[in-house]
Parts: C-alpha cells; structure tokens; sequence
C-alpha cells in the first residue's frame, strides 16, 4: 500500500524551478530516499509533503488524504534540516510541552529511556552536542507515536560514529513499522538505509529504484582509483585488459572496470614499463555516486 | 494551551532582558519624570495630581512597549531560529499560538501595572479613585491591541534592521501621540484628532478613568477605540502571521 503518492509536482521559486514535475510513491514500512546534491530540490519536495510549502500543480496524497491534512498530521513526524526551539527551556520542559500539542504520545519515560535523553533533561538545546541535538529532535517528531517520518539531511554534520549510531535508530524504527521518507546526498546513508531511493537533480528525478539495482545498472562493479607522479595518457589505462573507462580527476585517476582483479593486474604490470610512479591504489565497490556520475555526467559535490 | 501560556511566562521570566525593558526600565522612567517636576515645564490641569496622570499614562505607555518592541524582536528570532518553523509541523495552530502568548503578555501587563502602581502608592502616595474593576478589561484589549502591532511587525520584518525603523515609528508616534508624559489637548486640534482614533490615547484615557475617575465622559469611547483596534489588529495579526511567519 503507498502511504505517499506524488504526482507531477511542481514549485518555482521567482524564476529558479525547483521541482520539475516529480513523481513518486512511497510504500508503508519502507524507507525512500530522495538523493542530490545540493540544491537538487530535495527539501523543497520534502516541505511540500509536511505542509510547510504549497506545490505550484501537482498532486500529493498522504494515507489516502490530500495533501498534508490534519488527520494526516496526526500520523506524520518530521525532522526538519534545521530545527530551532525555545532557548530559555529546559529539554524536559520542551518535551512536555511538544507532547501537549498531540491527542496520544509516547510515555515520556519510554522516550526519554529509548533516545538516552536522561543525562540532558536539564540542559537547554543550545548546549547540547550534534548527536544530543539529534537524538533530541528524532525524539521530538516521534512523541506522537507517527507511523509516517520524514527526515531532512538528518545526519549533516554529525561526526561518522554519531552518523552511524542514528542509522542503528532508524534501522530499528523500520523494524517496528515505521515508514520513512529521507532526503540525503550522503550516498553511503541511502545504500545503507534506504530499501529504494529516486536521484534528484535540477528538479527532476533522474532515477529511481533500489540502491543494488541502480549500481549493477551501470555493469561496472568496482572503480580504481591512482594517483601518479607524472601525467599519463588516460587513453593508455583504456587499452589496459578488463578496464571499461578511464579519466582523470586532476591528480588522481579513475578507471572503472567489470573484472576488478584483472584490470588491477594489468595495471601493476603496465606500471613497471611506466617511467613514473603510481601511489594511493585503492581497489573500490561502485556506489550511488556512479550512478549519479554516470547520469548526470557531474559529481554529487559539483 | 494552558501549557503554552505557561510556557510563554517561564521565557518571559528567565529573560533578564526582558524584565528590564518591560517591568524595570517603566517604573525607572516614571521615577525620573517624576521627580523632574515636569508639569512646571507644561501645561497641566484636568484635576489630577502630574505623577498620578503620569503613573496612568506610563502604565499604558509600558504596556505598548512590551508590545511593540520586545514582541517584534523575539518573534523575529523565533522565526530565524526555526522555532516558529518547528511548531508549524505540529497540530498547534498560528492562532492558538498567538492566543496563548497574548494570554501570557496579559498576565505581564497586570504584573507591570501593579509593580507601577505599587510604586506610585509608596513614593508619592498614589491612591486608587476611579472604576478601578473596569482595570484588568481595558489592560487587556490596550494589552491585545499593542501586541498585536508586535505580532504584525515581526511578520513583515525581514530582520532586525528592517524592524527597527517600523518600531521606532509606531512607537514614537503612539508615544508623542499618546497622552502618557503630557495632555494630548496641548497639541494642535489635526494632531488631537489623529490621536483620538490611536489606541495609545485610548489606553491611556481609560488606564485614568479606572485608576482616578476622570475622563469619565471619554470612557465609553476609549473603550471602543480599544476594541476595535483588539478584533481588527486580531484578525490581521492572525491573517499576516500565519502567511509570513508560522511556516
């Protein structure tokens, strides 16, 4: 069953098109991603569905509903790219408070317990660090119990541990029912949360299914990647047995390649009639970001 | 909702900013002015001692202040800290959002107006004559009614620097305007009639009949000045609020 569906939507800002006519559902229990860079119209997509941005046409539907309704909001919980809360309050002022606004809520304790909120309760928000903020909010947008959650670019900024440490919570809130809708342009995060993703860029959904499936689209299985201490004609490394491409990203070099162990061979075998020096080998699985490569012809940081 | 106005009351009484500028810097005013001597500078006579008509007139000058200046700026962080942003994706409403801070404002004004009048009594023996029942409804529309110029200024303000001329304004022409440090019937008749239709002169006017009992024949007046400028301002303040800032 799809808990969202969205079809031809549409949103311009002035005269900057931000979403071009998006379309996509997102089944209950799963977890979707919406994938690009920066600017691609991720949040801009995502602000539509949680009501906070009016879509110029299209059509959104949320648990059967038109648009974000307010027996739809009941369902729904949101964690904002950025959020901001009352500084002179204590986090279990804010909690009590946030729980007011909802009919039903999680027992406080229950929260409190599960998002290891005990230590922080009479701290204000200000003073809490990236992964308490994060814990925070995430316990925030559930209080209500939602069955539906968004989350905006939800591990920005946070350090790998802490970033790994939130992907274990939401692992473990898709175990229990939960079905969630993230944006991201950390590729790592939708490989290893999302169960499908739709790329976004300049507005329109580039592709969309699971993450394995769009890697092994591509036919490359791995990249390697060198550098070298002088310029070497990438026309060469394309001539190399098992490499399918070969470019150059200034100092380092990229070839893809279907047969990882014979193209690496090959490579150490040409580098020893080579008058030069290559250094930094790294032998690497393809990821979201070839596909994003691949079809845009631009890398996700560009 | 009740909560919310708790709330409301516990940031207001854990911001020593703010305490200074809405409870101590009035009384701090109204002590200098009074011991000025000022009404041997102005004309003055309507039957009432200068700092028992300045304690009124204060008071309802406090009370746009809070209003105006410390709603337009704290609303206008609540909207770049994402605060406002945060509680719109949740079932509380811009409106009930609006009722329960004006509640909590409220309850500020009849702390304010005490802690004034409470002054006034102590140091120039200030002593209550008027229809003083009438006090916690004028304070209340006077309370709404300036709240909601706050509320409709920090909705159009991009930023400090863009509300600070829109405050400034509003309130040095409510405060020239208003009847607060001298008698409006000394100013020129377009200017005495540009302020009979102000709410400052209205809040003021009633803040006197409740507290002494003068100007009883304005009363009825000033009354409804100040609830139209309460159900108008409400409905724009709700209307511009909810498009501008609640998102």
């Amino acid at each position: 069953m799809a808990v969202i569906e969205v079809k031809n939507l549409k949103k311009s800002f002035a005269n900057v098109e931000a979403v071009k006519g998006l379309s996509f559902e997102v089944k209950e229990g799963e977890i979707f991603g919406l994938l690009g860079p920066n600017g691609a119209g991720k949040t801009t997509t995502l602000e539509i569905l949680e009501g906070l941005k009016d879509p110029d046409s299209g059509e959104v539907k949320i648990f059967n509903h038109e648009g974000n309704s307010a027996s739809a909001r009941d369902k729904i919980g949101i964690v904002l790219q950025q959020s901001g809360f009352f500084e002179y309050l204590t986090i279990e002022e804010l909690l009590r408070l946030f729980a007011s606004f909802y009919k039903k809520t999680v027992p406080l304790a229950d929260l409190i317990e599960q998002f290891e909120l005990g230590k922080i309760l009479h701290s204000r928000y200000h003073e809490l660090s990236g992964g308490q903020k994060q814990r925070f909010v995430l316990a925030i947008a559930l209080i209500h119990q939602p069955k539906l959650l968004f989350l905006d670019e939800p591990t920005i900024g946070l350090d790998p541990q802490v970033r790994q440490k939130f992907w274990d919570i939401i692992i473990n809130l898709q175990e229990n029912g939960m079905t969630i809708i993230l944006t991201t342009h950390y590729m790592e995060e939708a490989e290893i949360l999302c169960d499908r993703v739709a790329i976004i860029d300049k507005g329109k959904i580039i592709a969309s299914d699971r993450p394995v499936k769009l890697i092994n689209s591509l036919g490359i299985v791995s990249r390697i990647k060198f550098m070298s201490s002088k310029p070497i004609n990438v026309a060469e490394l394309e001539d190399l047995s098992g490499v399918l491409n070969a470019r150059r990203d200034r100092y380092t070099y990229d070839l893809e390649t279907d047969k990882p162990e014979v193209a690496l061979r090959e490579l150490l075998e040409w580098e020893k009639q080579y008058n030069g020096k290559i250094f930094n080998l790294q032998v690497q699985q393809a990821t979201l970001e070839d596909v994003f490569l691949k079809l845009t012809g631009h890398s996700l940081g560009e | 909702m009740n909560l919310l106005v708790l709330t409301f009351l516990k940031i207001f009484f854990r911001n020593r900013r703010a305490i200074f500028f809405v409870l101590l810097l009035p009384a701090g005013i109204f002590l200098i002015l009074s011991f000025m001597r000022v009404e041997q500078i102005i004309q003055f006579d309507i039957g009432l001692p200068y700092t028992d008509f300045l304690l009124a007139g204060i008071m309802a000058y406090a009370i746009m202040q809070m209003g105006i200046y410390t709603v337009s700026y704290s609303f206008i962080d609540y909207r770049k800290q994402t605060v406002l942003k945060r509680l719109s994706v949740t079932p509380l409403s811009s409106k009930q959002f609006l009722q329960a801070h004006s509640v909590a404002r409220f309850i500020v004004a009849l702390i304010q107006v005490a802690l004034l009048f409470g002054i006034g009594m102590i140091a120039f023996g200030s002593r209550p004559s008027g229809s003083i029942w009438f006090l916690p409804l004028v304070i209340l529309l006077g309370s709404v009614a300036f709240l909601n110029f706050g509320y409709v200024i920090s909705s159009l303000a991009r930023d400090y620097e863009e509300a600070a001329p829109y405050t400034a304004i509003v309130g040095l022409g409510l405060g020239f305007l208003g009847d607060v440090f001298f008698p409006v019937a000394n100013l020129p008749i377009f200017l005495q009639n540009i302020a009979q239709i102000l709410p400052m002169a209205a809040l003021s006017g009633a803040m006197r009949y409740s507290l002494y009992g003068i100007q009883g024949e304005q009363f009825v007046y000033n009354l409804l000045v100040l609830t139209g400028w309460f159900i108008l301002g409400t409905a724009a303040a709700n209307a511009i609020f909810a498009k501008r800032a609640y998102k």
